[in-house]
């Protein structure tokens, strides 16, 4: 299908103009038939994304862009996780209506946990580990935090798994299927996991944040270490972490200046996923 | 006309009414192609057309808000750098064009996303401005022998300035045209009329000449990329000057300025695309004006709007030599297409091996 298709997702619609004639059908692999649909008049989309292939580029990549923005060229072997990732630019570079962090968001019984980390920590790993428990997803890249009510906003997607994830994850449950593997990506092999139902169901209901983890997974751990962040810690390695807090001044600052002064801070070292998850449920029973 | 972006500037109130969800969908790539998302989150307010405008494009005008408001406190920071620099000299320097508007408070400058700093220094002081600039740490970054050749000898300005720790870019100017031009475009009005701002070394030039100026840049260049952007900014900035000063300052400072017939295309144009009223008097502009490039003007202008006239491709074209040969005779235009293209093949190569490289060794991640 190469005719524009569009993923309505939340809460950014992308319209998609394309040469692939296999992406529409790849993406079908990730998103429900209610999110990638034909596109449709009555809606308002707010990215235009052009992923076509350039017959001057070797092997003919495919250019993924936004109106004149290039992003990267792909291989036509790679177009999905590259596409992937151009959705994630196009989120992280072009809005700044809310506070985006570069951070998993999950939630249970209306509360959220916030999980940013630099990639390699083991964040995508745990909150799969989580998702597939029963959590709901929010996000695995994108935490958005609406200034104005200082909600956290879903972005849900396709959750992307790396390495030495994939087998973790298949050890730990066998039915799960890893769909669209790409290998020799620059980042390496990497898979997808589709949300559950009732994060997709669910992708436009916020919660409220509770607690914010930064994971660390270190396999020569003996056991789970752990310790609190104080506000100001907090509040810095959050701004760290963010893709637009420099570009939203006032609003930002003060954004950040709730959410650091709502949530409890902790940094956890940890070998054993479950573990830490057994500890995470334990930080919000406690309350 | 096409352009959402127009439509949205020419009349709120009635693109807020009637826009369909499919506009609305051009309208946010539009906005955010030529940088307008900020200027049109302000125009909302001040029409009182917010509440009408649908949540999803909000959220992007406020976007864009955000963004100019970031920019600004960039700018006034390096003002105040570049304040330090100017200070107790004789140098005679004028704030031009995005950087005026801001420091002199138009309106239009609220959400405004500018890419550069200019500055204009006559002749006389040009060279001792320079040095100064360059004694503050703005250096000259990268660029090939020819183009910096093509600067000094042919064009206006300097080569660009950039500041080596923070990055901010200057654009140095002696006159506001190509010296290799044919058009005798005089600066000395705008120095001699120029308004000093308070507690400041820079002045601005008059409302007037802000007009001209922009009217010049406009109607002389080249450059289809950000025409939507520059008609929306000479509409918004017409209605505020002639708020400050009459309509006949405005056919002053062409005359005095050898820009009569920049100003008439320039008002033509605003006519013809937001359907402004003139005074009569701007008919005492029009002897300057060729009935042939008059035409030639609305007629490329048409079709460079128009996505689906089949002129919209050619006109492009049309519109970048017309540019260049206003610029430049023709006999130099051919000297420069020539050493220009083979420039641009050795920068192709050496830009698709760096664009390789580096697609090689980034995450997407890095793009943030």
């Amino acid at each position: 299908m190469t005719r524009p298709f569009a993923l309505e997702l939340a809460p950014f619609k992308f319209l998609i103009n394309t040469s692939s004639s296999h992406l529409y059908h790849q993406l079908s692999d990730l998103y429900p038939s209610e999110i990638l649909i034909a596109k449709e008049l009555n809606s308002i989309y707010d990215f235009k994304v052009s992923y076509k292939s350039r017959f001057w580029q070797p092997g003919g990549s495919m250019a993924f862009q936004l109106g004149r923005q290039h992003f990267r060229y792909a291989d036509p072997s790679q177009a999905v996780p590259m596409f992937e990732w151009g959705l994630n630019w196009c989120v992280a570079t072009y809005q700044s209506r809310f506070l985006c962090i570069h951070a998993a968001v999950l939630e249970k019984n209306g509360v959220a946990v916030i999980l940013p980390a630099p990639p390699g920590s083991g964040k995508s790993t745990l909150c799969a580990m989580m998702m597939l428990q029963g959590w709901r997803l929010l996000s695995d890249e994108h935490c958005m935090v609406d200034p104005l009510s200082g909600n956290i906003v879903p972005c849900v997607r396709p959750l992307g798994l790396k390495n030495n994830s994939l087998a973790v994850i298949s050890r730990l449950f066998p039915d799960v299927k890893l769909l669209q593997k790409t290998e020799k990506t620059h980042k390496g092999t990497i898979a997808y996991l589709q949300p559950t139902a009732t994060s997709w169901q669910k992708r436009e209901v916020t919660a409220r944040p509770r607690l914010v983890i930064f994971p660390k997974f270190n396999a020569a751990a003996q056991d789970l270490s752990g310790y609190t962040l104080t506000q100001s810690q907090l509040f810095m390695q959050l701004a760290v972490n963010s893709f637009n807090y420099s570009v939203m001044g006032q609003t930002g600052f003060d954004a950040l200046c709730r959410l650091s002064s709502s949530v409890e801070g902790y940094c956890f070292e940890y070998n054993d996923g479950q573990q830490a998850i057994n500890e995470i449920e334990a930080l919000l029973n406690e309350e | 006309m096409k352009s959402e972006c127009i439509a949205f500037v020419r009349d709120p109130e009635q693109y807020c009414q009637n826009a369909s969800k499919q506009q609305w969908t051009a309208f946010i790539d539009e906005a955010r192609q030529y940088a307008l998302l900020g200027s049109c989150y302000f125009l909302a307010q001040d029409h009182d057309v917010w509440a009408r405008i649908p949540a999803a494009v909000q959220n992007h005008l406020v976007s864009g808000y955000h963004y100019a408001e970031k920019q600004k406190i960039t700018l006034l920071n390096e003002l105040i750098e570049l304040e330090k620099i100017f200070t107790d000299s004789a140098i005679p320097a004028l704030l031009v064009k995005g950087v005026a508007y801001r420091v002199d408070g138009y309106s239009l400058a609220r959400g405004r996303v500018f890419s550069d700093i200019d500055v204009l220094v006559p002749d006389s002081h040009f060279a001792q401005a320079l040095e100064k600039l360059k004694n503050a740490g703005y250096l000259e970054f990268s660029m090939s022998a020819y183009d910096r050749r093509y600067y000094l000898r042919w064009t206006h300005q300097h080569p660009p300035l950039t500041h080596f720790l923070r990055g901010a870019n200057i654009d140095l100017h002696h006159h506001i045209f190509p010296v290799s031009s044919r058009e005798n475009i005089r600066v000395e009005p705008i120095v001699e009329q120029a308004i000093p701002l308070t507690d400041s070394a820079f002045s601005v030039p008059s409302p007037a000449h802000l007009f001209m100026h922009a009217a010049v840049h406009l109607f002389y260049q080249d450059e289809t990329h950000k025409l939507v952007k520059d008609l929306v900014d000479l509409y918004l900035l017409y209605q505020e000057v002639i708020t400050r000063q009459p309509f006949s300052d405005l056919v002053a400072a062409a005359q005095q300025s050898n820009s009569q017939a920049a100003v008439f295309y320039a008002l033509s144009t605003l006519q013809q695309v937001f359907a402004i009223q003139l005074p009569a008097e701007a008919g005492q502009l029009a002897p300057a004006a060729s009935r042939y490039r008059t035409w030639q003007m609305q007629f490329l202008l048409t079709h460079l709007l128009d996505h689906t006239s089949a002129w919209h491709r050619p006109a492009h074209f049309f519109w970048f030599v017309r540019g260049h040969l206003l610029k430049m005779g023709p006999l130099t235009l051919l000297y420069h297409s020539i050493a220009k293209s083979i420039e641009q093949f050795k920068e192709r190569r050496e830009l698709s091996k760096k664009q390789q490289q580096a697609d090689a060794h980034t995450r997407p991640g890095d793009a943030h």
